[in-house]
């Protein structure tokens, strides 16, 4: 029933929101599952009651006490990517079963699918705006849709193997991918012309990304290498390898561009100061040996570190401190995708076949 | 025996078994008291009395196999137990065995057979009248040293050892302390050992207790609660060993060798292909030496034998279509061949074919002087009886052949692959060599299936239908009774050989009179020896697919094709080999009077055949002009027609467009004169097949029709070609007078074809005839499957270019006929009537129009499908994430080769030059950081050589002779030019400028070791022993060589050309002479680098392949 009544529920609702706690079933079709208690007000608004057990100590808000508020599903197959719209309102994701969702942050329903890609998406990215969304693919294409035709309005082809990875930079006008073909590629979004081929790594590239003014382009692949480069250029400026040279599966700027966030298949996840070529902070708890998860930071609360894990539980780290602070549990599968809200305590998670579900779990 | 109270477990177990150690003494006693004097004394290699030894002597009674056996059980073996069994009595163990277990037990041990026979019997029956026996039999061997698990010596027990064991309550203590007091006598083996109060270990020796210490107590393991017995066996076990090291027998096949390639098949296609298969560690194309060209062998080496009994299973004898790069769809032959023999041995028969080709080339070229009507019945050498009944009866003796004889049946096609090893070629065979080669190498593989197959019991069932399969439908007109004999073998030929000496003749006046009664111009293949036997009609066919051929002869020694002649240009290339044919004038009415009536003079014949010429040519005539004036008619009748298809296929839509698109194609290609005629006939074909299915008629039209090799891709054009050409071609290669229309020519053939055919075939084939209604039948499907493919064909939106395989059309006639020409069979003879469907004539016509009215309308459902779907066939090479996306399948290694599909600079590694060099400027930013890396390691190099130059400059500052030059080459040597080394035309590698490069500078030094002659001669040696094909010795003078093959830069890579680049010059810098090599010209960015090798003059020619226009041919 739940997942019906959000369903046709219209215009998010925002900032009433209380918090939920789940205790939920599957929802076998598109829509966003809300947990057991809910009342739906006549103005579309819906409360609900929490649940006595709440899994985290009221007391204690030192620490942070995400829990699930809604469960989307519609994604047929295992979901690969999500990522908040600037703004916040929209969560996009993107999984292997070839299609972009959209889904209101606020309220969990769907928005609006995006379908064009012939092979499964591996990440998806916004621009700066939120008036565009790429898409990389499988099919060794990235896709630009507007958000405001509603439609595909560039597909850039040049990437000679799967496309894994996609990030705009600040601007939005110059957007980078990496892929299976081990080059990173540097785009303009308003020609959709490939700009630059960096051959950059030896094995397939798993993230890239700008710093938060667009000079720098940060770049990780299997080969366990991680790149700085210059956007301008194209030169490599700085190479940074781990000791014993764990494939990385993920890498990012931190919000002040000073550190690069790093993931690895070694279960871990570092903070590096790329100056200096340091390691200055790890990270450890979760499992990461086969998948590239996802790494965010969280700011909006305190800053932590956020990131699935192959045991199917979210951890949530102090940036500080790098203690686990709190562990979500409640995925079935391993947690591939993970986004943190710019402005809320909110995050996004998904994950894989056995699961199906992106969840958003809310601080509130 | 207090004191032999057996210790606990397995030993004390044992010792029991055989009948109790207290048994034993008292006959061993007996015994040795008689004869052994010294066994009191020295114990040898007494075996402890108790358990062990027993355990030791009964298993390793077998050790002794071969002779112990007989000693033990026999006679002789009771003297020799008894030295051992004495001791055991006499001495009280510990003594004994203390001293035992040193060396003595071992030396002591050798002569004497197992110590530990079942005491008693033996014993008994052997004390006393055996000794004498012993020595009459051949000494035993030495006993092998007792290699017991268990120490040799005394049995004991460590009750307590301070350093394991704890003394809680010091009942050990007091234990030691008792042991003390009783060992005072000394007499024994101390049992404790050690120094210091508490620190002594106790032991117990077999099994004796002193009183007040536990007595041990025995335990059956076997009586154990838990134990259970080992069930029985019923059967032995076969015991597989992995290979290793220490194993015999040549180790499991890891390589594959690989036949029936087309030649014309990219290199790296067929890696790819077999890639699939495993990890490649050694991929061996075989080239002619001679020509260069591939010989559609490939050797390929994998890692592991799992990969090439993949390889082996999956590919062998499989076809592989156009697609995949496989000529005409031959079978593969794939077979193990982990040491390579199979492929020397190929090899060697290629060598031995050639050898023997050319010889009888030579024979023949004597011959021909003698004057000779064109075919007589010449009494062939050696050569091949009717080859092709000997065939059938040779096959079950196949498998007696020797392997090295069946293998090579490799047709001439291959010559030696090792040039520099091979024999003196003569250079005056060669062009026959060549056409015999074209012939065979287009198409004749698969006699060395045939041949190849006994060899691997396994495979010989799959020779069969190889067998079968060598009669493919379209060939079933000519006369050959039964499939030939391709066997190289001269014993499968001898038998055959006087038997149808007679046949032989007969077939060859057969043919001629097949030829008189054709009355075209025949092409006659001078194929001898081994190789004209390799050579099938087929593979003539083959050859000529892109002619039409009317039928194909045997003569007894030679092929005799009789095709439309004009087609064939004397010398085409074809995968670079030259053909060389002659297009003889139709010998037709030459040739029925050779073979009725001898008497005929050169002059009559000739006139004969110029009566008969300029009849042809009368109604050739004719034909043409009907066929111009009626065709403009017709085409003007069917306008109207051809509008309204039109009108219909736009209004079709999209779902047509692939119906329509070989249908536009066809009308491009319609323009061309001939096309229109293929489609009828190829409907013809479809109808006939329809028919025929069920009716099975012995003699139906199909057979005549001509082969459908016309489906070649390139046959288009190349036709066209040669209808506009053909006035001129025809003039120069026909000894016809008057110049023939092509066009013509060819529809009188079509004609002709089936009234000519008939009486032939019953001449030739009367005895073939369920085996052509099979072919007959085999055919149907083969028509059916082909229609199949090019169904697959067209929707491939990439061949929407005009180069389209004539197959589409095979397709949309297919449909065609069906819906609007339904009996294409029988057709008008008239040639105007050649568009037999007005329809379709119209659409023919008009169909360039439509074309590319279709493309301007469906222009952007073509883009789109282009910008959703990459293009299809590199998806092919790419991972199928089963997840569905590449981040949800997780990670998983991605082998090299694999990559190199999709990463430009992996690809680059293994492409072919003529196709990279120009587009590498392009793709030069695109080159890996491990290529940077590299590049800055090299110059970061090249600095340190100039400086070292420059050091060495200094120096030899001095020397006035070499100063300049010196100068030269360090002011040169300052800036390193970029050259980069790819595949070359010219052979293997090469090495590419990749910026300009002046003339008169360094371009390379040509570095290398620095040996002396002799030893330069050696390596030479053992180079080509190792197949190091290519040489990389540059002699600085008389006594010094570089040795660039192990050692050396770049510059090795350099190939020689005729009409070089570069020079190579030597030079001295501070004493030390140096190879350099310096532009000759101005080199453009993308030129290959060449310097002309100088070598001296020898008798094995190696050719030169540079291609330049001033090419010597050889390079020595």
């Amino acid at each position: 029933m739940a997942a019906e009544d959000n369903c046709s529920m219209n215009g998010p609702n925002g900032d009433t929101l209380q918090t939920d706690v789940v205790v939920s079933n599957e929802s076998s079709d598109e829509g966003v599952e809300e947990t057991t208690s809910n009342h739906h007000l006549p103005n579309g608004r819906m409360q609900s009651t929490p649940v006595p057990d709440a899994p985290m100590p009221k007391t204690d808000r030192s620490r942070p006490q995400y829990a699930v508020k809604y469960i989307l599903s519609g994604h047929t197959m295992a979901i690969s990517s999500l990522k908040f719209s600037p703004d916040g309102t929209m969560l996009a994701s993107s999984a292997a079963d070839k299609l972009v969702k959209l889904w209101d942050a606020y309220s969990g329903e769907i928005l609006r699918t995006f379908e064009g890609h012939t092979e499964g998406v591996n990440d998806v990215a916004w621009s700066n705006d939120g008036e565009l969304l790429a898409s990389a693919s499988d099919d060794k294409s990235v896709i630009l849709w507007s958000l405001e035709t509603n439609s595909a309005v560039k597909t850039l082809l040049g990437h000679t193997n799967f496309v894994f990875c996609v990030n705009f930079n600040p601007r939005s006008n110059l957007m980078v991918t990496g892929g299976y073909d081990e080059t990173v590629r540097v785009w303009d979004v308003a020609r959709g012309k490939s700009l630059k081929v960096l051959p950059a790594h030896s094995d397939p590239v798993t993230a890239v990304s700008f710093n938060h003014d667009g000079t720098l382009i940060v770049s990780c692949a299997m080969d366990g290498l991680i790149r700085i480069w210059d956007a301008d250029s194209g030169q490599c400026l700085k190479t940074i390898v781990d000791d014993d040279n764990p494939i990385c599966s993920h890498v990012k700027f931190s919000p002040n561009s000073k550190f690069i966030l790093s993931a690895t298949q070694d279960s871990t996840i570092r903070l590096w100061d790329y100056q200096k070529t340091r390691c200055v902070k790890t990270y450890t708890g979760h499992t990461n040996r086969t998948y590239c998860l996802f790494t965010c930071f969280s700011t909006t609360r305190g800053l932590y570190v956020v990131s699935g894990s192959e045991d199917a539980k979210i951890y949530i780290w102090d940036l500080q401190s790098r203690e686990v602070l709190q562990v979500l549990e409640g995925h079935r599968d391993a947690v591939l995708a993970i986004a943190t809200h710019p402005i809320r305590n909110i995050m996004a998670s998904a994950s894989m076949e056995k699961d199906l579900t992106i969840r958003l779990w809310y601080d509130e | 025996m207090s004191g032999k109270a057996p210790p606990k477990g397995p030993r004390a177990l044992l010792s029991s078994l055989p009948g109790s150690s207290s048994q034993q003494p008292p006959t061993s006693s007996t015994s040795t008291s008689g004869s052994s004097p010294g066994a009191g004394t020295s114990k040898i290699g007494a075996p402890p009395p108790t358990g062990p030894r027993l355990l030791n002597g009964v298993p390793t009674q077998p050790r002794g196999k071969p002779t112990g056996k007989p000693f033990v059980n026999g006679h002789v073996g009771p003297p020799i137990i008894n030295v051992p069994t004495g001791p055991r009595s006499t001495q009280k163990g510990k003594q004994a065995d203390s001293s035992l277990s040193t060396s003595n037990d071992l030396s002591d041990h050798a002569p004497s057979p197992p110590p530990s026979p079942p005491p008693s019997e033996p014993v008994a029956s052997s004390s006393k009248p055996q000794p004498p026996k012993f020595y009459s039999l051949p000494p035993p061997p030495p006993w092998p040293p007792s290699r017991s698990e268990y120490p040799a010596g005394n049995n004991f027990k460590v009750i307590y050892d301070p350093a394991i064991d704890k003394d809680r309550d010091g009942r050990f203590r007091a234990l030691i302390e008792k042991v003390r007091a009783a060992q005072v006598d000394g007499t024994s083996e101390p049992r404790i050992k050690g120094k210091g109060k508490g620190k002594e270990t106790l032991t117990r020796y077999n099994g004796q207790v002193i009183e007040g210490e536990p007595e041990p107590t025995i335990i059956d393991p076997r009586k154990a609660p838990g134990f259970k017995k080992r069930p029985h066996r019923d059967a032995f076990h076969e015991i597989r060993y992995e290979y290793d090291p220490n194993s015999t027998g040549p180790p499991p096949p890891t390589a594959v060798l690989i036949m029936n390639l087309s030649p014309l098949t990219p290199t790296q296609q067929i890696r790819r292909i077999f890639s699939a298969h495993g990890k490649i560690s050694s991929f061996d194309p075989q080239i002619d030496m001679e020509s260069g060209v591939a010989l559609g062998i490939v050797f390929i080496r994998y890692q592991t034998h799992e990969e090439a009994k993949s390889c082996v299973e999956r590919t062998h004898g499989k076809k592989f279509g156009t697609g995949m790069g496989m000529a005409d769809g031959e079978e593969l032959k794939v077979v193990f061949d982990g040491e390579g023999l199979k492929l020397k041995a190929v090899r060697k028969e290629l060598e031995q074919q050639k050898h023997r080709g050319r010889e009888e080339k030579r024979r023949k070229e004597k011959e021909a002087k003698v004057p000779t009507l064109p075919p007589a019945p010449i009494p062939a050498p050696i050569s091949i009886p009717k080859a092709q009944t000997p065939s059938s009866t040779h096959t079950p003796v196949q498998p007696a052949w020797r392997p090295s004889h069946q293998l090579p049946a490799r047709p001439a096609h291959i010559p030696y692959t090792n040039g520099r090893l091979s024999p003196p070629r003569s250079r005056r065979a060669a062009p026959v060599m060549k056409a015999k080669m074209m012939n065979s190498a287009l198409s004749t593989r698969f006699p060395i299936v045939n041949d190849l197959a006994p060899m691997s019991s396994s495979h010989s069932s799959s020779s069969t239908p190889i067998h079968t399969r060598g009669r493919p439908s379209h060939h079933s007109s000519t006369h050959a009774p039964a499939p030939p004999s391709r066997s190289p073998s001269p014993i499968s030929r001898r038998p055959g050989q006087g038997r149808h000496q007679q046949q032989r003749e007969a077939t060859s006046a057969t043919v001629i009179d097949a030829l008189a009664k054709n009355g075209f111009e025949h092409v006659r293949i001078d194929l001898t020896g081994g190789a004209m036997i390799s050579i099938r009609e087929e593979d003539v066919r083959a050859f000529f697919k892109d002619f039409k051929v009317d039928c194909v002869l045997r003569d007894h020694n030679a092929c005799d094709s009789a095709r439309r002649a004009a087609m064939v240009l004397s010398s085409r290339t074809l995968g670079h080999h030259s053909v060389t044919l002659s297009a003889c004038p139709p010998p037709s009415h030459a040739a029925p009077v050779a073979a009725e009536k001898t008497s005929w003079t050169k002059e009559e014949i000739v006139q004969k055949a110029a009566d008969t010429i300029i009849k042809e040519l009368k109604v050739l005539l004719e034909k043409d002009i009907t066929e111009r004036v009626a065709a403009a008619d017709l085409r003007k009748l069917v306008a109207d027609e051809k509008a309204k298809v039109a009108e219909s296929k736009a209004r079709e839509g999209p779902e047509m467009v692939n119906e329509q698109r070989p249908a536009e194609k066809r009308g491009l290609k319609g323009l061309s004169f001939r096309k229109p005629k293929r489609i009828r006939e190829e409907e013809a074909k479809t109808a006939v097949v329809e028919e025929e299915a069920p009716l099975v008629e012995p003699e139906e039209p199909v057979p005549v029709e001509p082969p459908k090799k016309k489906r070649k891709k390139d046959l288009v054009p190349k036709i066209t070609r040669v209808f506009e050409l053909d006035l001129e071609s025809e003039d120069e290669e026909n000894l016809v007078p008057e110049p023939r229309k092509r066009a013509v020519s060819e529809v009188r053939d079509e004609e002709q074809e089936p009234v000519k055919k008939k009486p032939k075939k019953d001449v030739v084939l009367e005895d073939d005839e369920p085996h052509k209604k099979a072919l007959s039948k085999k055919k149907v499907v083969k028509k059916k499957s082909a229609a199949k493919v090019v169904v697959d064909e067209v929707i491939r939106p990439d061949e929407l270019d005009f180069n389209v395989p004539a197959t589409a059309n095979i397709h949309i006639s297919n449909v065609e006929s069906v819906s609007r020409s339904p009996s294409p069979v029988p057709e008008p003879p008239r040639p105007p009537s050649l568009p037999p469907d007005p329809l379709e004539q119209g659409i023919c016509n008009d169909d360039e129009d439509l074309y590319f009215a279709r493309l301007a309308m469906s222009d952007d459902t073509p883009s789109v499908s282009h910008v959703l779907l990459p293009p299809t066939e590199t998806v092919l090479a790419f991972r199928k994430h089963l997840t569905g996306s590449a981040r949800t399948e997780g990670y998983y290694k991605i082998s090299h080769t694999e990559k190199s599909a999709y990463v430009a600079q992996y690809a680059l590694r293994s492409t072919n030059v003529e196709s990279v060099a120009p587009t590498e400027a392009p793709a030069q930013p695109v080159t890996s950081s491990r290529s940077n890396r590299a590049n800055a390691r090299r110059r970061a190099q090249g600095l340190e050589e100039i400086n070292q130059v420059q050091r060495a400059v200094a120096l030899s500052k001095g020397e006035t002779a070499a100063a300049e030059l010196s100068i030269k080459f360090n002011q040169l040597q300052t800036r390193k030019k970029h050259l980069r080394f790819a595949r070359s035309p010219i052979h293997d590698w090469g090495l590419y400028a990749m910026e300009r490069i002046a003339r008169g500078e360094m371009v390379i030094e040509y570095v290398g070791e620095i040996i002396r002659a002799q030893v330069a001669d050696k390596r030479e040696k053992v180079y080509e022993r190792q197949g190091i094909g290519s040489s990389y010795l540059f002699r600085i003078d008389e006594d010094l060589v570089v040795d660039a093959t192990k050692k050396g830069n770049l510059g090795r890579l350099i190939n020689h050309s005729c009409d070089p680049n570069c020079t190579a010059k030597i030079i001295t810098i501070n004493g030390e002479k140096k190879i350099v090599i310096y532009a000759k010209q101005d080199i453009e960015l993308g030129d290959e680098i060449t310097y002309d090798y100088h070598f001296p003059i020898e008798q094995d020619k190696i050719p030169c392949l540079c291609g330049s226009a001033k090419c010597r041919g050889y390079l020595n």
